[in-house]
């Protein structure tokens, strides 16, 4: 069963335009929707929690139908949102009894082990919390009623890098059972290369890439040369450039470049901003 | 459900204790009052603005995101427009139970006749779920951004009332003879299904709502 199915999905604000969206995230498996501001990935995200209401399209979470009822499937799934919204006024201790009541499978204990683990003040209110303690805490709660998938909307949002490391570490454990999915979106790419199978790639609300993360790592390179060179590329061969004082530093299929040509590795990182460079240009 | 009255509970102690302080108060001025006219417009103000609480609590919701994040939860929206319903059907029996007592007490004690002590029983959980209903289906409607206007509104009638009912030339003969009609019993019915109309309104509006 795929832990979420997303076909033709289409919502319109104003000026942004979204999809049409294809993606399916196989259960088992941790995907990374990447993407600059405003590219989409939250609306996707509220999308599929029932919080807006798609313009077009189907789509089914844990193998439900989005839409009113989702009661079954939303307490398989933990859920971190952009802005983490517990009552302003609430400490952790009335935060896990209203997760209590809400959830079937909550673990207090387990709970109460995040809370340790991630150093969140339990005596402070959680309008008090810094930005980050507040992520913190939702990913604590988001984590501790024996969810089957996560769906976390940049959830390392302002998190130091040490803490967004053991947090990176904490969803990584998580998908230990292979029956766990992830799906996470986020700008801080280096997070999602450490972490997830797929990688699906958002911009202006257009899906510019969805692939295996080590297949994407195997087919894509960096390429440096001249603007010559690479006006001699078969067509679709290079899908974005940076041009330095130096060179010309191309994304490239390695498979359509010339045999024995030197193509680098790219990072996740150099593959998002070239692709997205490159549909600009 | 339960999450939601609890997160609602925790969150709105504050206000529950200023809501219930002004409503106590506002049920003695009205069974200290010499004039019935008088003594309704302290009882209507005690009512209505209990009702508001649940609106105050929806409030809160909204501007910290917990309404977001209720949608994330297994609640369903019909259950968080269903919880600020009960929540205000509780406030407002809390509101009438106190008042009635009061309103007996006076009449047993020879201060007011029975029909002018049935009066205010009547007028006091009419007054309460008429101003929830109201605010209420505003704010599931359009959201407390514009929802908090018709709260704005709804405080600023209720606190001239009294000025309306001498406006409208409301006098204690006038008010003797409708509490002793049968209209007096109508009020109460007609006020329980125009709060059941608005929560059936509101369930189907924040169904569709985005958020």
């Amino acid at each position: 069963m795929n832990a979420i199915e997303i076909k033709g999905l289409k919502k319109t604000y104003g000026d942004f335009h979204l999809g049409p969206l294809d993606l399916t995230l196989p259960a088992g498996c941790i995907m990374g929707l990447v993407g600059e501001n405003g590219a989409g990935k939250s609306t996707t995200i509220r999308a599929l929690l029932g919080i807006i209401k798609p313009d077009a399209g189907t789509a089914s979470v844990l193998g439900a139908p989005i839409g009113p009822d989702m009661r079954q499937a939303k307490q398989d799934m933990g859920v971190v949102l952009d802005e983490v919204g517990f009552p302003a006024g609430l400490r952790a201790g009335q935060i896990a009894k209203i997760m209590a009541a809400a959830y079937k499978n909550w673990d207090q204990s387990l709970f109460e082990k995040y809370l340790r683990d991630l150093d969140i003040p339990t005596d402070k209110k959680f309008s008090a919390l810094s930005r980050g303690n507040r992520m913190k805490m939702g990913i604590a709660a988001a984590l501790s009623h024996d969810a089957k998938l996560l769906i976390l909307d940049e959830p390392t949002g302002g998190l130091d890098p040490v803490v967004r490391d053991e947090v990176v570490d904490l969803f990584s454990d998580f998908t230990r059972d292979p029956g766990h999915s992830i799906l996470i979106s986020s700008h801080i790419v280096s997070d999602l290369e450490k972490l997830c199978d797929y990688i699906a790639f958002l911009h202006k609300g257009r899906l510019l890439l969805c692939e295996e993360k080590d297949r994407l790592l195997e087919e894509y390179g960096i390429l440096q040369c001249g603007q010559a060179f690479l006006d001699g590329l078969p067509a679709g061969a290079a899908l974005g450039k940076r041009v330095t004082p130096y060179h010309i530093e191309a994304l490239v299929r390695r498979d359509a470049v010339p045999a024995g040509t030197e193509v680098q590795p790219v990072t996740i990182e150099e593959l998002f901003v070239l692709l997205v460079k490159g549909d600009t240009q | 459900m339960k999450a939601i009255w609890l997160a609602d509970l925790y969150g709105s102690r504050r206000s529950l204790r200023l809501f219930t302080l002004l409503s106590m108060l506002f049920m003695l001025l009205a069974i200290s009052s010499a004039a019935t006219v008088t003594s309704l417009t302290f009882a209507l103000c005690a009512s209505a603005g209990a009702g508001m609480l649940p609106v105050v609590n929806l409030e809160a919701a909204e501007t910290s995101h917990w309404d977001r994040c209720v949608q994330a939860t297994p609640c369903t929206r019909r259950q968080a427009v269903s919880a600020r319903y009960l929540e205000a059907l509780a406030i407002v029996g809390a509101v009438w139970a106190y008042g009635a007592t009061l309103f007996c007490a006076k009449a047993a004690l020879g201060g007011w006749t029975w029909a002018e002590a049935r009066l205010l029983t009547a007028f006091v959980p009419a007054a309460g779920l008429l101003s929830a209903a109201l605010c209420l289906a505003v704010t599931f409607r359009m959201g407390w951004a514009r929802g908090h206007i018709v709260f704005g509104v709804t405080v600023c009638v209720v606190g001239v009332s009294g000025a309306v009912t001498s406006l409208l030339g409301v006098s204690d003969a006038g008010l003797g003879a409708f509490a002793g009609s049968v209209a007096v019993l109508a009020l109460p019915i007609a006020a329980v299904a125009l709060f059941t109309g608005s929560w059936a309104l509101s369930v189907r509006w924040y169904e569709k709502r985005e958020l």
